[in-house]
């Protein structure tokens, strides 16, 4: 085993313990700091994908200001007791088999295959990125701002309280 | 270059004056729902243009500019041009007006320039969306077109409002999801997310026959993004949420997310299957030929018990999606020009019975209540009846000739079953629409008074009208449509 293979085996447990967690942990905190522990280890492979910069926006935007929101939310309401227990029911208790078996399915699969040979993007520099991002996808990039927007005024809208009420 | 885009710029132009507004003047509801209106008769007087002016020329003058300007090329890359596209805007817009003059009508003194700035933004996410020739495109302005929708269904502001709301917004999400994990995996089979490269790619695969990783990992992704699709279109078994998100949403917003938000589905569906399947194994058109039989059949069984005429009309809407998707299977130049008049059809007589919903049934919508509609507004009653017969297909209405038009599609490609399993459906269909109609016609003995509403009312009789006109002279405007498919084309 290539040190490569140990540190992304180590990372990818990682992230899969993170998942776990944000799934199964009762109390809301945890949840979120399981949450955290997989965005981590994630910009930790994409480091390794050799694409640092989003590795490095992974962090910032995921870690530093999603999880920080969450936690946010999670002091302000006080939620401090711990989730009820889930109750798995017979139906699903159905969708978990079927869900880790179309899983296990498409890993075994993409495990098989030998996936195409096609050139792909330029590496993930933050120059290369940029010049993608302002240059061949121009239009998309205005559209995301535009859909910012978008957002904004939605948020307002309905965190206005009606006049009415 | 400017020029091509004009519908596009007009209705962003819109977006930030009508923000600004809001802004400067404080909320002038009334000053807004205006200058949307003027925004939006503009652009579709543009789409029009754009459809009138149209030859095998006319996007020349847009190369040479690219050929002057290789700077500039990657502005196209992003967005098709075609006039397929122009026609589905010019449908959307009209579907808009419609909502604009019918949410102005439902909120009153509550309207306001926020509410107009979602309304064009959703028109602005749809015209995009069929136009997008790149997956980051098509994501980000399906994502503009469901964020407005999410919240034109919450305006209402109550609990009812809400729910539903919260059901579109879950529900989307995940078939964004699902949608995006497909992109995914057909970035890893065909490497590239530009859709020419990726129609280039499939065909010359399928020239040497597919390698086996490829056939499973783009499986993989069609089954995925038939999923995403399927949820927009309201596809069966992806259509649960139609009923309980009209029951919810206030009544324009059911009839904008049944029809503008529908042709923006059909006109992506068609975009992308058109050039994913050409070329593809033959299981894959199959899966799409089941889902349109079954959503058609489903649509209209749900529909035959339902009591509430909002959700009658939410079945109605995945029944006529299962039409539409069936012409897509069909494929065929023929079927666009059919699938083109058909969404406007739709799209005219669905917001008009939207409209007489509107006046008949605030709070209550049981088929109940439209009893004795007859007794006290005898031209409401008539025109409900003639928007109802048109659904159902009965000529002389516009409904007839849009299903016909499909059928004779489905013919002439060679697939005489499916256009009478189209007819079948139809008839099943005229028993849940007539009863809508039979309602109306019954003897009411109660003292109820109709709110008397002026735009609802116009907009359902003009509706009325313009669906028995364009019944009686379907020349007048499938001679339009034949003209500039053929202007475009050179034939």
């Amino acid at each position: 085993m290539t040190l490569t293979a140990v540190i992304f085996t180590l990372f990818a447990l990682l992230g899969l313990w993170g998942a776990l967690v944000v799934l199964f942990a009762k109390r809301p905190v945890y949840n979120a700091l399981g949450l955290l522990l997989n965005f981590v280890s994630l910009a930790a492979i994409y480091i390794m994908l050799n694409a640092p910069f989003l590795g490095v926006i992974q962090i910032i935007v995921y870690s530093g200001a999603i999880v920080v929101f969450f936690l946010f939310v999670i002091m302000i309401l006080n939620l401090r007791d711990p989730l009820s227990d889930m109750d798995l029911s017979f139906k699903g208790l159905v969708a978990f088999v079927l869900m880790i078996s179309l899983l296990s399915l498409l890993g075994v699969y993409l495990y098989v295959i030998k996936l195409p040979a096609w050139k792909l993007g330029p590496e993930g520099s933050p120059g290369k990125l940029g010049e993608l991002l302002l240059r061949d996808y121009l239009i998309p990039f205005e559209l995301a701002s535009i859909l910012l927007l978008v957002a904004i005024v939605i948020a307002v809208v309905l965190g206005k309280k009606g006049e009415e009420q | 270059m400017i020029q091509y885009f004009l519908p596009e710029i007009t209705i962003l132009a819109g977006i930030l004056v009508v923000l600004i507004l809001e802004i400067v003047l404080g909320r002038k509801g009334f000053l807004a729902t205006l200058v949307s209106l003027l925004f939006l008769l503009v652009a579709g007087f543009f789409a029009l243009r754009d459809l009138s002016l149209i030859s095998p020329d006319y996007y020349k003058g847009l190369g040479a500019f690219i050929n002057e300007h290789q700077n500039l090329v990657y502005i196209i890359k992003s967005l098709r041009l075609g006039v397929v596209e122009r026609f589905m805007d010019t449908i959307m817009i009209v579907g808009t007006i419609y909502f604009v003059l019918l949410s102005y009508d439902y909120f009153r003194s509550r309207a306001s320039g926020d509410y107009q700035f979602l309304t064009l933004s959703a028109l602005l996410g749809g015209m995009l969306l069929i136009k997008s020739n790149n997956w980051p495109t098509l994501l980000l302005s399906l994502e503009i077109l469901s964020f407005s929708l999410y919240a034109l269904v919450a305006f209402r502001k109550d609990l009812f409002s809400y729910e539903a709301a919260g059901k579109y917004f879950f529900l989307g999400a995940l078939s964004t999801a699902f949608l995006t994990m497909g992109i995914a995996f057909l970035y890893l089979a065909y490497g590239t997310i530009d859709f020419g490269t990726t129609f280039q790619r499939i065909y010359t695969l399928a020239q040497a026959g597919f390698p086996r990783e490829v056939i499973i990992l783009s499986s993989i992704a069609l089954a995925f993004i038939i999923v995403g699709f399927g949820f927009k279109l309201s596809a069966v078994p992806f259509h649960f949420w139609t009923p309980d998100v009209f029951e919810g949403a206030p009544t324009p917003t059911a009839g904008f997310v049944s029809t503008v938000s529908k042709t923006a589905a059909i006109g992506l569906v068609f975009a992308i299957f058109q050039g994913l399947l050409v070329n593809y194994p033959a299981l894959w058109k199959g899966l799409i030929l089941w889902l349109s039989v079954i959503t058609m059949l489903v649509g209209n069984i749900a529909a035959l018990r339902e009591n509430s005429v909002k959700k009658l009309l939410a079945f109605s809407t995945i029944a006529n999606a299962g039409y539409v998707l069936a012409v897509v299977y069909a494929g065929g130049l023929e079927a666009v020009k059919a699938a083109i008049v058909f969404m406007l059809v739709y799209t005219i007589t669905t917001f008009g019975a939207f409209a007489v919903l509107q006046i008949t049934s605030e709070g209550n919508t049981h088929i109940e209540n439209l009893r004795g509609l007859f007794q006290r507004k005898p031209d409401l009653a008539f025109a409900l009846a003639a928007l109802m017969v048109s659904l159902a297909g009965i000529p002389p209405f516009a409904g007839f000739f849009a299903k016909f038009f499909l059928a004779f599609s489905m013919v002439q490609m060679n697939h005489p079953l499916l256009a009478i399993w189209l007819f079948f459906n139809g008839a099943i269909s005229a028993y849940y629409y007539l009863r809508v109609v039979y309602y109306a016609f019954q003897r009411d003995d109660s003292e109820k008074e109709l709110p008397s509403s002026r735009i609802p009312y116009a907009v359902a009789v003009v509706s009325a009208v313009l669906v028995l006109l364009m019944g009686l002279f379907p020349d007048a405007y499938t001679s339009f449509v034949d003209k500039v498919f053929g202007a475009f084309f050179g034939l």
